[in-house]
Parts: C-alpha cells; structure tokens; sequence
C-alpha cells in the first residue's frame, strides 16, 4: 500500500565522499587519479512524514543537513541509503510528471533571465511546464496582485532590487501551481519590511492553494510565525521534530524570572537563586530551573524588597541557540 | 518529440533570441572582432596568392572564397551560447534545470540555434558588403548536388561541434577551477588551426593532411568548405558525410554517459 | 616617480607570488600560449615552403615581424589584460571609491595593478624569433637600428595602452557591455600581417585612422634595415595623442560618475 503522505522520508542518509582536495588545478588533476576521501554525514538517519497542506520549518545551523535533504527531496542528490517519497514519487527518476508538481526556490540561487525583464521568465516557464494559456494567466494576475509587482514586470531583472528581485523568482517558480513546495532561506539578504512581506505571502498561498510546503530559514522569526511545526536538525541528524510550542517544554529547562526591587540588595545573596542574566538596579533578570520557579519565587518575595515579578518563557531564538551550541547540558540550571 | 515538446523548446529559442538583442552593443563588439580577423587574414591570404597565383594548388578565387566562406560557417558551427554551460556547472546553477521538466542538452541546443541564427544573419551581411568592397574573384558552386551536400555537411558539422563543445564544458564538473577556462581555451587554440580556420587543411603537406583531415576537428569548417569548392570527388563527400554521422553518434553517446556520470559527482561534492 | 616605480615593482611581486600558489593553472595557461606561438610559428615556416616571398616580404622579415607580434602579446595579456578586464568591473560595481581615495595617480592603479605571469613565455619566444630570424636571414641591423626599434616598440606600446584605455573608459556610460575589454585586443590580428599587404583605402585607416599595423611593422623595418620615417612619425604622434587623450577621457569619465552615483 503507497504512503498517503505528500513526503515521506525514511532511514535517509547522504554522506559525500569529499575528497580532501589541494587548491587550484593542480589538486583538480592529481585527484582525477589518486583520491583520499573523507566521509560527510550531511544527512545521517533522518525519519519524518508530512501531510498534505503542512507547513514546516527546517531548522538547524549552517552545515546542518537541510539544504541537503531539500536537494534530496527535489532529485538533485541520490541518497546514499534509505526511502525517499514525495507525491509517490521517486525524486531522483526526475519524471516530468513529478517537476511539474513542485518547486524549488533558493534564496541565493536565480533563475530568472538577467538580462531580460522578469515577463520573459514567467512565460518561458509556462512553457516550460506547459501550463495552460488560461490557467497560466489567472495563476500569474493572483501572484502578481498578492506580491504587488504590476510595476516591475517589464523592467530587466538586473536593474530590480533584492526583494522585487525575489518576489519574481517566487512567481517564477509558482505560475505551475506546485502542489509542493520548498523554500530554502527565501528571505536571505532582505531588509525586515521585505522578510514581513515574503512571509505574509507564504501564509497565505499555504492557506489558499493548500500546498504543501518546507521552509529552512536562519531567521527564527520566518519559523515563528509560519510554521506550527518545526523538525530541528543538527549534524545530520533530527533532534526535535513537533509543535513549535513543544520545543518549550522539550528543551527549555529554564524559565526567567524578572524582578523588581523597592531597595538595593546584595547581589551574591540573589545569586543562590539561580543564573543571574542581568542586574541593573532596580531590575534583575534571573534563569531559574523549571521546576523550582513556584518556591524559588515564594522564597524571593520573602527575602527581599520586592517591587514587583514577572515569570516568563525563555525566548524561544534562545533556547535554540542553546540546543545547538550544547549549552543546555552544561549549565543545567 | 511532442509538439507540446517542440513548443518548450522554441520558446527557449525565442526568449535567448530576445535576450541576444537586448545587448545590441555586445553582439555588435563580437561581429566586430570577427570582421577584424577575417580582414587580416583575407589581406594575408590576398598577398600570398597575388604573387604566386597557383601555389598550394589552390586559385586565387578558390582561395578566397575559402576564406570569407570560413565566417560564415564559423557563424553556423561555432556561433554557441552553451559554452555558458561550463559555468552553470561549476557554479552550481545546473541545478535550476534539473528540477525542472526540461531536457539539458536540448534546452541548450535551442538557445545555440537562435544564437548561430543571429550570427549568420550579421555574418552574410558583413560578406556583402566585403564582396562589394574588395571585389574579390569568388568560386561560384552551381552543382546542385554539390550545394545540397555543403549544406548538408555544414549542418552535421554544427550538430557535431554541439556534442564535442559540451563534452569540453562537462569537463568542469571534474576540473572546475576557473569555470572551465583553461581547457576551453586550449581547445580554441587547436581549434582554430585545425578546423581549417586559417587555411584549407588540404594545403598541408600530405603526410600531414593525411593525419589532420582525419580528425573530427577537420570536419567543422576544412570539409563543408572543400565540398563547396568542388574539391572533394563524390565518393569522398559520402566518405566525409558517414564519418561525420559516425562522429555525431560517438560524440552524443560520449555526452550523455559523461553527463550522467557527471551529475553523480555533482551529487557527491553537494555543489 | 620613484614611489610609481617601488608601487610597480610591489605589484609584480605580488602578482608572481599569487601565480605561484596555482602552479597547475600557469602550466596549463603556458601551454595555451606556447601551443597558440608554436602553431602560428608553424604555419608561416610552412608558407615559406611553397613561396619565396609574399609582398615584398622574406620569410626571416616576416618572422622578425612576428617576433614582435609575439612580445607585443605579452604586453597585452600579460601586462595590460587582467587590468583592462577589471576596469568595467569596478566601475559597475561601484569599487571606484576604493580607489578614488587612494593618495595614488588612479589611471596608474586602475591600468598597472596586476601582471600576469602566463605569457612571459611569449616574450622570450618572441625575442628568440627575432634573434633566429635575423640569423638566418643574414640580416645585420646596426646599434642605432635596434635603439631605433626598441624605441618604436616602446612608441607602439605606449599606443597601445592608452588607445585601449581610452575604449574600456566607455564603461564610464554605458553600464555592462560585457566584453568592452576584449574590443581593442581584436585589433592584435591586423598587426599579425605587415602593413604593406592591405591594400587600398583599409591600408590608409590602419594606418592613419586607427594605426594597428604600425604597432609590429615600424619597430621591425628598423631591425630590417627599411625604416620609414613617415610611418615612425605617425605612431608618434598617435601615441603622445592617444596618451593625453587617456588622462583627459579619464577626468571627464570621474566628473561623470561623480555627477551619477551619489
């Protein structure tokens, strides 16, 4: 029986067999004959499934993996071992009936026409994935009224800014209506009124052409705002896959305590408590383990003058961060 | 191919088209260094012959028309876009294709044959306005069978330069320092003494010729051009067409498995 | 200067330390240069075979003139290319501030920072040409003859530069003409062939007009003991021209793009 999901992805792995390579020519040409080669777990034994209409975050630093497992998802890279599926089909076989399925955008790869006005583009990919006359012009006049470029369709690409710039590539890459979509760091490189503008978008064509879509993003706020699921990868391997919320209760052993005093106190006394994050009289910022925030805050409201106190989450970009430097275990805190 | 097929891939001829014209100035300053090599080697070939009218086996008229006939077959064999393949590959740029349902190879035919249009149509008027000025004797071919084969041997000669020209460009995704420059230009400079650029082949000494008609380099601009001048017996234009259909045959078989191949190594450095 | 001379010498230390970290590229680049020498080499020793002379003009005369050809070549990509293919880079992507500000003559920074290495065969090959060539031609120019020639070479490099400054200056208006810098460098095929071979009106635009054909064939009638002072006057005078004319293409070009970016 076939899978029902849109992606499925089992026991993935791709190592590269990067052979250590001396720079220049010369490293080219010694190596087409003699070869020492490293292994690369980009993608070490990864699971996940996702539905029709998800919208997920990709999440992990540099080198992490998710670049790769867009790649693989796509058919540009033959995975080393395990199952890849996506719309029931094997990416590497690069049918036609699956590309015209999907699409990749990369934030810092372009696929429109440099030298000609982004128009050309959109009709050379009609072409391309043959749509429709009909469809091609409804689909194009929706984009173009939600992204808000009438005004730029026949100026050439190279004279475009970097965010008109890459609302076309996202139109470029839309005009077939692709049932899945992945996005690997679309806002790379724009100011914070574009990022706001790219995701807004994404938001709503998830809602209205029910596609599915994965989004790998630096910018937690891209995450936070989009996806209602996150999978976190790390060296090639998944370390929370789940509600964005979870990843709080998951990971996140601390919670902050923010404090108001009426008079100075002694600050070694406060440091007992827990982590002291900041002290600017009459304001300390404290980490507290989970567990003891309910005595740990009793026993601050006795001991000391306090104004006033407020509990909070940590910020979620933190308690990432801390998954991935690994400080989580250290401090344990 | 479907028509739907077809369509594909004429608009990607007529996109490159347009994107040929948006450069007016570009494309004007390389017909302009193609006027300029003709001139000098025309006025050296001129030289030559005007003192020494039937050295080389060759008339005068035959030899200029040689000559100004190189540019434009020049214009049809090696007029190309897709020498920027070898930079797609090693920039990483490949990949916008290959997500795509678009053949590589074809879509950079397509854009090669508006490319080689464009060129001839400069390339023809550059001649006239060449014959009107220096009013050279020219070799008029009016054997209709003799004209069918050049045109024929021209156009297998541009389909064979297609394959041999994106062989070199896969080379870089295994050697891609400088996207594929340094051996590109090592073969230009071979090319353009033994295509026949500079002169016809068969004005080597024999033992040379013998060697150097030979290789397929001959094939892009010595044969269509020997065939045109009436130089070549029947038996031998059939000879040179079979070769020619032999090569294409080797050379896009050669293409394909280097091109599968080469997308494996793609796969494994993670470009 | 002095400190012009000392800012040169350190380029080109520069440069040759960059050339040796890419052994491999300047081998294979040395082989495109020497393989492009040795074939043209060829085929002339090959017209030879069939013809006495071609206009005029012996085999040693016509390899002498290609000896300079050979030299001349070097001074384009090695002395001058690198440089002259960055000019329109920079102004496009607007690094001309960083060398605006600099306390050094700008035209000397945009024309002279780099030197390439994979042509200097070229020189010695062609300095060899002519040496060989004048052997075995029996050809004995005196002392003032190679002073004179050396001097017409130097004449025809000072054109050279700044005729093709002058035309990568045009980036200045018209942003990206890719391969602006390759326009001049086309002309390298008309000097390949001495100027008496054109023929006719043509003969008078390259020489007058646009004079390529002087740059190889002064230097070398003087080594082939038939100057012609005319043709040697008229390459000086192109070159002082052309070299005034670059510094003021230059200003007007920085007055330009002052008055356009900002």
């Amino acid at each position: 029986m076939k899978d029902m999901s849109v992606i499925s992805v089992r026991h993935l792995k791709k190592y590269y067999r990067v052979h250590e390579k001396e720079p220049g020519l010369k490293g080219s040409i010694r190596s087409l004959f003699t070869r020492k080669y490293t292994q690369v777990k980009a993608v070490d034994n990864i699971d996940f499934t996702i539905e029709e209409g998800e919208l997920v975050g990709f999440i992990g630093p540099n080198g992490a993996g998710k670049t790769t497992t867009l790649k693989v998802l796509s058919g540009l890279l033959y995975p080393t071992s395990g199952e890849v599926s996506v719309l029931g089909f094997n990416p590497w076989d690069r049918k036609a009936q699956f590309q015209k399925q999907f699409a990749l955008v990369m934030g810092q790869k372009n696929q429109l026409w440099w030298d000609l006005p982004p128009m050309e583009t959109f009709i050379l990919n009609k072409e391309i994935y043959e749509v429709p006359e009909d469809q091609f012009k409804k689909t194009l006049d929706k984009l173009i009224e939600l992204l808000d470029v009438k005004d730029i369709l026949k100026i050439q690409v190279r004279k475009l800014s970097l965010g008109q710039r890459m609302k076309c590539e996202l139109i470029a890459a839309l005009l077939h209506n692709p049932k899945v979509l992945f996005l690997d760091e679309p806002t790379i490189g724009l100011d914070v009124v574009m990022q706001k503008v790219m995701r807004d978008f994404v938001k709503q064509y998830n809602r209205q052409f029910k596609s599915t879509i994965i989004l790998t993003s630096h910018y937690m706020g891209d995450v936070k705002e989009l996806c209602e699921r996150v999978i976190i990868i790390d060296k090639g391997k998944i370390l929370f896959d789940g509600k964005l919320q979870n990843v709080i209760d998951r990971f996140a052993r601390n919670k902050i305590i923010t404090v108001v005093f009426s008079r100075d106190i002694d600050q070694r006394k406060l440091a007992e408590f827990g982590n002291i994050r900041e002290y600017q009289f009459p304001r300390a910022k404290i980490n507290v383990p989970r567990k003891d925030v309910a005595k740990l805050s009793a026993k601050l409201l006795s001991d000391f003058p306090v104004a006033d106190l407020v509990i909070e989450e940590a910020p979620i970009e933190a308690i990432i961060r801390e998954v991935f430097t690994g400080k989580m275990k250290q401090t344990n805190a | 191919m479907r028509i739907s097929s077809f369509k594909k891939y004429f608009q990607v001829a007529k996109t490159s088209w347009s994107g040929g014209f948006v450069y007016r100035l570009n494309f004007v300053m390389w017909r302009v260094r193609n006027v300029v090599q003709l001139i000098a080697i025309y006025f050296l070939w001129f030289a030559v012959m005007s003192r020494n009218p039937t050295a080389f086996n060759y008339s005068t008229s035959q030899m200029l028309t040689y000559i100004l006939g190189t540019s434009i077959i020049r214009a049809l064999v090696f007029g190309q876009r897709s020498i920027d393949a070898q930079g797609e590959i090693s920039s990483g740029d490949l990949n916008n294709y290959l997500v795509k349902p678009i053949s590589y190879f074809r879509y950079w035919f397509s854009r090669d044959i508006a490319d080689k249009l464009l060129n001839i149509l400069f390339s023809i008027g550059e001649i006239t306005i060449l014959l009107f000025w220096l009013r050279p004797e020219i070799y008029l071919q009016t054997n209709p069978l003799m004209l069918v084969s050049f045109l024929l041997a021209s156009l297998l000669a541009m389909v064979m330069y297609f394959y041999f020209s994106f062989l070199i460009s896969m080379t870089t995704f295994w050697i891609p320092e400088e996207n594929g420059w340094p051996q590109r230009f090592f073969i230009f400079v071979i090319l353009e003494f033994f295509s026949g650029g500079l002169f016809p082949l068969d004005i080597l000494p024999p033992a040379v010729y013998a060697v150097l008609g030979k290789l397929p380099s001959a094939y892009f601009l010595n044969t269509p051009l020997q065939i045109y001048l009436g130089r070549l017996d029947l038996s031998q234009i059939v000879t040179s067409l079979f070769m020619m259909a032999f090569w294409i045959v080797v050379l896009r078989l050669l293409a394909n498995r280097t091109f599968r191949k080469g997308l494996k190594i793609y796969g494994a450095y993670g470009r | 200067m002095k400190k012009y001379i000392r800012l040169y010498i350190i380029f080109i230390k520069y440069s040759f330390m960059q050339a040796m970290m890419y052994k491999a590229d300047f081998m294979i680049w040395s082989l495109v240069t020497v393989g492009w020498i040795f074939l043209n080499l060829l085929f002339y020793q090959f017209l030879y075979l069939n013809v006495t002379e071609i206009a005029g003009w012996t085999k040693p005369q016509l390899l002498v003139l290609l000896g300079f050809y050979f030299v001349i070549d070097f001074f384009l990509w090695g002395v001058l290319w690198q440089n002259m293919r960055k000019i329109p880079e920079i102004i496009n992507r607007g690094q001309l501030d960083l060398v605006l500000t600099k306390p050094v003559n700008t035209q000397f920074l945009l024309s002279f920072k780099g030197i390439g290495f994979d042509d200097i065969h070229g020189l010695l090959i062609g300095l060899v040409t002519i040496v060989y060539a004048l052997s075995i031609g029996n050809i004995k120019p005196s002392v003032a003859d190679i002073l004179l020639s050396t001097a017409a070479l130097g004449v025809a490099l000072v054109y050279i530069y700044a005729a093709w400054f002058i035309t990568v200056c045009a980036a200045f208006w018209f942003d990206r003409i890719e391969n602006l810098h390759l326009l001049f460098p086309s002309l390298r095929q008309i000097w390949r062939v001495p100027q008496p071979f054109y023929k006719g009106i043509l003969q008078k635009i390259l020489t007058f007009v646009i004079p390529a054909t002087l740059v190889t064939t002064v230097p070398a009638q003087f080594l082939l003991r038939k100057p012609s002072l005319p043709l040697f006057i008229t390459l000086i005078i192109f070159a002082v021209v052309s070299l005034k004319l670059s510094t003021w293409v230059l200003k007007v070009a920085l007055r330009h793009y002052s008055g356009a970016s900002s």
